[in-house]
């Protein structure tokens, strides 16, 4: 459905006819001397006055022309100021059915340089509207929010009318205006609407929209923000700061997005000038674009915006094959892993035909034939098909752990203990070894990832040392946890805030890296980010004129005024020098 | 035609008697200086004939001359008493500008008055609207005043066209009165007057050579509509008085070349004062 015209809308008159005639008016003032009928005088030496005109001077024809401009001149002046002085102002015939829709979505709680709420605004917009309107028209009242709900019907007292505008309050969520005109039209109503913009006013595009152009709002933005993810947990934690740049915003809602889904959001008081922390707790689920959102969330402030990505947990269940199921450490380490992730533990009928997809498939002390199915794999001692079977030791103590590896950092693996080892897959990567000999390594093969020992855990004590279950879970989570992308920030700070209070010309991220995750946190592109004003086309930020604004032409017509008397005195005053030069 | 001036009111005829009793010493001046004064009068000793035309006194038509040749002839006389007066009164329309027709008629009236007033007194008025009349002693005032109240302005002949009507009238004495437009035309016209016995007079309002124009004017023809517009500056009043002036100049100038007295009135003068000096300078030319 496409909007309605309002007539007369964006005019300084109430009626455009009267205001084309208006202006005609100056404009035939100026033309009349070209088509005006002198003074007729019949004169007996017709000829002789042809003679003597023809014989006057070209410049005294020049002074005629200036008189007649100077004199149209004089007559505009008058004329504008005649209008000035009136008050000029015409009144549309009454009669018209309105609806008066005001946005009462959550920005509207904010208040203005003034303290009033932005609602108070569009009250006082709606008020002077209904006063300026023929005591004929009729007009009702519709509240913009999540529903749209009339505040008053068919009524065209105006004092009604101002009673329910005052019953008006704000909604502590997003408005729905679309519905809101859709429900007048339907009521057979010519729909105004009210509003501060925002996305609102996006809805309005196409309507006869009033837009109310609220002050400048007190401003909060985001200054910290982290998020603790595992990899492996259905939840994320996601760990801000929020600072009030000023003023005194409502309280402030923080909103967690993941994707379209609102997942979670906290409340929380910041005084002026202070910050404020909080933690959201937001559930994994498939994972994707974690978004923390200022609210209201309309494209106004204080609006702001931080994200990350989130990674996908894992899917599938966690897989024991029979030697790991016939191993207690390894049977318990894989049942509290499954549980961690919030997925099932199975168990796992050779190593190319797990029951489902296995997240993580766990193996020990045995022997496996076949080639490993695609997947994650944790294998401690497990002999591989075409592995070396391996020398076996007395006791060998690890004296050499991978730096850089995140799995055994800060792990004391310094009492491990093997009594016999085996070979590690051809092209893996050692994590720990001992004398040269790879204990625990990192390997791919085929579409199998692999981390383990390379001896038995019966040979060893690793099962009874209290970093073994820390480790299996790192490893879980880098076998199974998906890679997460880095995000980068947006360019823009919010409304209100200097760029270089900001960060200066060349922005800087506003929250720390993430624990070893260089560039994780960080804002969002704004591609990514639905964080936009929305302004309807033809509005750059200045307020346009609704229709039934008045608008006084006072300072137009004294304007007019002045200008033609300046030029009937430079006309006349340049006729005169002309006509006072000799034959 | 409806009149458009009433000069057969009283207060107008007392004027003009008293008028015509002023003004009797100049005609008698004239009168008894040779028998052939100014202003005319009728005579009884044969002058010549002359063809009829309408509004001759069927009395003077020569029945034996009629007899022998088939066409009506009149016997004119020669000058006696009263005398005969031409009167060619210019009534086209560029003398509705400024009253002028006004004073023209009225001065033709008076004059016309005077001569009929007397017995054997003839006026014979050609107009330029097409019409002679013909107008003889007292009884013939009431004709032509009642002609002269409904003289309009018209534009059915030219002066000389006029003028040349009075051709068969054959008068003693003339008197055209007009505003001089074309002088051209006042020339012409006085050849069909008698030469030395004729008083142009020349009828003017103060307008026509001190204009008071002021303002955006579109100023008007009379004569063919036609159409100036103008503003009077100082400069071109300047230019037209000094025209004027030439203009004015240029109709006595061709008065006194047709040996003709030439007299210049202005409509805004007193009435009675206008025509006793009129009447004067007749009698002064009349005398030398």
């Amino acid at each position: 459905m496409t909007g309605f015209e309002i007539p007369g809308a964006r005019t300084a008159f109430e009626e455009p006819g009267a205001l084309l005639l208006l202006a005609a008016l100056p404009i035939f003032l100026l033309l009349r001397p070209l088509f005006a009928r002198e003074s007729r005088h019949s004169v007996r030496h017709f000829d002789l006055w042809r003679r003597a005109r023809d014989e006057a001077s070209r410049r005294e024809r020049v002074a005629l022309i200036l008189r007649r401009i100077g004199t149209a001149a004089a007559g505009v002046s008058f004329l504008a100021a005649v209008l000035a002085a009136a008050g000029a102002r015409l009144v549309l015939p009454g009669g018209g059915r309105y609806a008066l829709v005001l946005d009462v979505s959550a920005s509207t709680q904010a208040r203005g340089a003034g303290g009033a709420p932005r609602l108070e605004r569009l009250r006082e917009e709606a008020a002077e509207w209904i006063a300026e309107r023929h005591s004929d028209d009729r007009v009702a009242v519709l509240a913009a929010g999540v529903e749209p709900t009339w505040i008053a019907g068919e009524d065209p007292d105006r004092g009604a009318l101002l009673d329910a505008l005052a019953q008006v309050a704000s909604e502590d969520a997003p408005g729905r205006p679309a519905l809101a005109l859709a429900e007048a039209v339907r009521a057979g109503r010519v729909p105004l609407f009210f509003t501060d913009g925002g996305t609102e006013a996006r809805a309005a595009e196409g309507w006869a929209a009033r837009f109310v152009h609220a002050d400048p709002c007190s401003n909060a933005g985001f200054v910290g923000f982290e998020i603790e993810d595992d990899g492996l947990r259905p939840w994320v934690l996601a760990r801000f700061a929020v600072r009030n740049f000023g003023g005194r915003p409502p309280p402030l809602r923080i909103e967690a997005r993941l994707g379209e889904d609102r997942v979670a959001s906290i409340d929380l008081a910041v005084g002026p000038g202070a910050e404020g922390e909080g933690e959201l707790r937001v559930p994994r689920r498939g994972g994707g674009l974690l978004r923390l959102r200022l609210e209201p969330g309309d494209g106004f402030s204080p609006d702001d915006e931080v994200g990350a990505f989130v990674g996908k947990g894992p899917g599938g269940p966690v897989a024991l094959s029979r030697g790991a199921s016939g191993d207690p450490v390894l049977s318990a380490i894989g049942g509290l892993l499954a549980e961690e992730a919030g997925v099932a533990l199975v168990a796992l009928e050779g190593a190319a035909r797990a029951s489902g997809s296995p997240s993580l498939a766990i193996a020990g002390d045995e022997a496996i034939d076949v080639p490993l199915a695609a997947g994650a794999w944790l294998l401690f001692g497990t002999r591989l098909p075409g592995v070396a079977r391996g020398e076996t030791v007395d006791r060998r103590s690890l004296d050499r752990v991978d730096p850089s590896s995140p799995l055994l950092a800060g792990l004391p693996l310094d009492s491990l203990a093997v009594a016999r080892e085996g070979a590690a897959p051809p092209g893996a990567r050692s994590l720990a070894g001992a004398g040269g000999v790879a204990l625990l390594y990192e390997a791919t093969l085929g579409s199998a990832r692999v981390i383990g020992s390379t001896f038995p855990l019966e040979d060893s004590n690793l099962p009874l040392l209290p970093a073994f279950p820390v480790f299996a879970r790192r490893a879980f989570a880098s076998l199974a946890a998906s890679p997460r992308r880095p995000l980068r920030r947006t360019g823009a700070p919010p409304p209100g805030i200097p760029l270089a209070a900001w960060g200066g010309e060349e922005l800087r991220r506003r929250s720390g890296p993430l624990p070893g995750e260089a560039g994780f946190a960080n804002f969002l592109d704004p591609d990514e980010s639905d964080l936009s004003i929305h302004l309807p086309s033809g509005w750059s930020g200045t307020v346009p004129e609704g229709p039934g604004r008045r608008v006084d032409p006072t300072g137009a017509l004294l304007g007019i005024a002045l200008g033609g008397l300046a030029l009937r005195l430079l006309a006349a005053a340049g006729a005169r020098a002309l006509e006072a030069l000799p034959p | 035609m409806s009149a458009v001036r009433n000069l057969r009111d009283p207060a107008f005829l007392a004027l003009l008697a008293r008028i015509a009793r002023r003004a009797k010493g100049d005609f008698a001046r004239g009168g008894r200086a040779g028998g052939r004064g100014r202003l005319p009068g009728g005579g009884s000793s044969f002058r010549e004939h002359r063809r009829y035309v309408p509004g001759d006194e069927p009395r003077t038509i020569d029945w034996n001359v009629f007899a022998r040749l088939g066409e009506p002839f009149v016997k004119v006389f020669e000058p006696e008493g009263g005398g005969s007066l031409g009167v060619v009164l210019d009534v086209t329309p560029s003398m509705e500008v400024g009253e002028a027709l006004e004073s023209a008629v009225r001065i033709a009236a008076a004059l016309g008055y005077i001569v009929l007033e007397r017995r054997g007194g003839a006026v014979a008025l050609a107009a330029t609207d097409g019409r002679l009349d013909v107008y003889r002693g007292p009884p013939g005032v009431e004709g032509m005043l009642a002609r002269l109240s409904a003289v309009l302005p018209s534009r059915g002949e030219s002066l000389p066209g006029a003028a040349r009507r009075l051709e068969g009238f054959a008068p003693g004495h003339g008197l055209l009165v007009t505003d001089g437009e074309p002088p051209e035309e006042v020339d012409r016209a006085l050849a069909f007057l008698p030469r030395g016995k004729t008083l142009c007079v020349q009828v003017l309002s103060r307008g026509d050579l001190h204009p008071a124009l002021e303002g955006e004017l579109s100023l008007v023809d009379p004569e063919r509509g036609r159409r100036l517009a103008i503003r009077p500056t100082g400069a071109l009043l300047a230019r037209y008085r000094r025209l004027a002036r030439v203009r004015v100049e240029e109709v006595e100038a061709v008065a006194r070349r047709r040996g003709a007295s030439f007299a210049r009135a202005f409509a805004e003068e007193p009435f009675e004062a206008a025509v006793l000096a009129l009447i004067e300078r007749a009698g002064r030319r009349g005398g030398r």
